[in-house]
């Protein structure tokens, strides 16, 4: 995994003199930028699990940015993609949204706004890496739990008291206590409340 | 007298010799039989006969059992194609079989009628399929101007999309060049060397643009009509330019009003006839503007010392005062969608012809376009 690593821009774009100044530009915020001329090699080739933002030209020989765009949907790409063009009509904006872009910037493009939305996209691509580390963590750990475990956790997301519990399973509360506790280790939770916004919604998808 | 019932029976034929013409007719009563012997040929009363017996190509004949006489010879059974008539005598005591026969061959045809009528028909047929042919001409005429509008509208969107293309990438580079070196000089310290690369870059790119400005005025560049100048018909390039837009007057309802005298102008033809069609077109949307009872285009052509002027006076809204002195610039446009070139171009080309293009608005109400253009020496 290079999550740890410092975040990469794919910068796409045929033409060598936008290429280089839109890099030297992007360079200036202490982004790396990756810079590729053909769109075939950029999708062959770009590292997936990297941490970024791809900025893509809609007018390109050979394939459209549009296509290029449809085809790193439909394989799953989680960095968020900026379309850049030159002449965009309202249709192609409206298409590059439908299709999952996240932003769209005309040529001549001012740096403020390319910057900003360079920023932002990586940012929210962070977030959504963190975001799914947390979910997949909070699963494996669900998934360790024993039956009866599960059984309190959902009567605890529930709302129900240890004495309610331990009458719902016909136990002691002192067992009910003892599970919470095993619960909280296992869960790595520090609060209930914790434990009940990271697990509510594993409890629900489990019943 | 007291009818003799015996009287009633019918009568019987005998003695039949068709050879010699001749029969007989027996009544048999009492108390005295009757006989009559007839000759055939005092039968038939020439007088009522429609036919001259001795010219008519119809054969006529009586037959009785095996036996023929013929009441007319005809031209015979020679002939390609045969018409029978047959029909036995309403007599019971007779009853013979008349036949007529017609032999026809190809000599017998009405062939003078046939040739007539054929004649006929090829002539109204090729009448009413040249009157087709015109129509569809007529609208073929209107659809291929109607395409070529459409073909050069399309050109121009590509045109343009190409030069936003063309024009955007050295935009783009010179944009992010300069903002680059910007934010470099204003680091600290500033790195001086990397920013005065991407000025180095920015202008290379300037020239780009300025070199893709060049290569574009050199594709779209106006031949020169300067050159072809000649003697043209201003009147006949009007009613020219009204017959095209006819349909479009027809439809907004529009009463136009022409008038002058023929006038021959110094002018290349089809440069003439892209301004008058441009300034009717003008027109007629600002005609389609007001209600259609207000509606009237006056066109009007008189000499003015040397030069043949045409005015086009509409009764639209006219031209605001903010828009006036704007209207005759490029990419200048009220419409919408509309590319802001056909006045500019029309102006441009009455400079090139030696001629002047001008707006007002009429005394009255709508816009006033007066054309001149220098009158061509006569021959």
């Amino acid at each position: 995994m290079s999550d740890s690593l410092s975040p990469v821009i794919h910068l796409i774009d045929d033409d060598a003199a936008v290429r280089d100044s839109l890099a030297l530009l992007i360079g200036t915020v202490g982004l790396r930028v990756h810079r590729w001329a053909r769109p075939q090699e950029f999708i062959a080739q770009f590292d997936r699990a990297g941490i970024g933002a791809i900025v893509l030209d809609v007018r390109m020989p050979g394939i459209s940015g549009l296509t290029v765009l449809d085809q790193l949907i439909a394989e799953g790409v989680d960095q968020p993609v900026i379309m850049l063009t030159g002449h965009g009509t309202v249709d192609m904006c409206r298409r590059a949204f439908k299709s999952g872009a996240a932003e769209f910037l005309e040529k001549p493009v001012d740096d403020q706004a390319l910057l900003d939305a360079l920023q932002g996209a990586v940012q929210s691509h962070v977030k959504s890496r963190q975001h799914n580390r947390e979910d997949r963590d909070a699963r494996d750990r669900y998934a360790q739990l024993s039956e009866r475990e599960r059984e309190v956790l959902g009567l605890i997301v529930a709302g129900l008291t240890n004495k309610e519990i331990g009458r719902a399973l016909d136990v002691s509360p002192r067992t009910v206590e003892t599970h919470r506790a095993n619960l909280f280790a296992k869960l790595d939770a520090e609060s209930l409340a914790q434990l009940i916004r990271r697990y509510a919604a594993l409890v629900e998808d489990a019943v | 007298m007291k009818p003799n019932p015996a009287a009633a029976t019918a009568a019987a034929i005998g003695g039949v010799d068709f050879t010699s013409g001749r029969y007989r007719l027996v009544q048999a009563a009492s108390p005295a039989s009757y006989a009559v012997q007839i000759d055939m040929r005092g039968m038939v009363p020439w007088e009522e006969w429609p036919m001259t017996p001795d010219a008519s190509p119809v054969r006529v004949t009586l037959e009785y059992l095996n036996q023929r006489y013929i009441v007319q010879a005809g031209s015979g059974a020679a002939g390609l194609w045969n018409f029978e008539f047959r029909k036995r005598l309403a007599a019971d005591s007779q009853p013979f079989d008349v036949i007529a026969t017609r032999s026809a061959g190809w000599g017998d045809l009405p062939w003078l009628k046939l040739v007539a009528w054929a004649a006929f028909v090829a002539v109204t047929l090729s009448a009413l399929l040249a009157l087709v042919r015109q129509r569809s001409e007529r609208r073929r005429a209107q659809e291929l101007l109607r395409l070529g509008q459409v073909a050069r509208l399309n050109t121009l969107g590509e045109l343009a999309a190409g030069m936003a293309h063309e024009l955007n990438q050295p935009l783009t580079a010179i944009l992010a060049n300069t903002q680059a070196a910007k934010r470099l000089l204003d680091d600290d310290p500033p790195e001086l060397s990397t920013a005065r690369d991407a000025m180095a870059r920015a202008v290379e790119q300037a020239r780009r643009a300025s070199d893709v400005v060049g290569r574009m005025r050199r594709v779209v560049e106006r031949p020169e009509v300067g050159g072809s100048l000649q003697a043209v018909d201003l009147q006949g390039t009007v009613r020219n330019a009204l017959y095209l837009l006819e349909p479009e007057c027809k439809r907004l309802g529009i009463q136009f009003a022409l008038s002058g005298d023929a006038l021959s102008v110094k002018a290349d033809p089809v440069a003439l006839e892209q301004i008058i069609h441009n300034l009717l077109t003008n027109a007629l949307q600002a005609l389609a503007q007001v209600p259609p009872s207000e509606r009237a285009l006056t066109i009007a052509m008189q000499p003015e010392h040397k030069l043949g002027v045409l005015t086009i006076c509409d009764s639209g809204p006219g031209i605001t005062a903010d828009i006036l002195p704007r209207i005759f610039e490029p990419f200048f446009t009220t419409r919408d969608g509309g590319l802001g070139l056909g006045l500019s171009l029309c102006e441009s080309l009455a400079t090139d012809m030696g001629g002047t293009l001008t707006a007002t608005n009429a005394a009255q109400r709508g816009a006033l376009f007066r054309l001149s253009l220098p009158l061509a020496e006569p021959a």
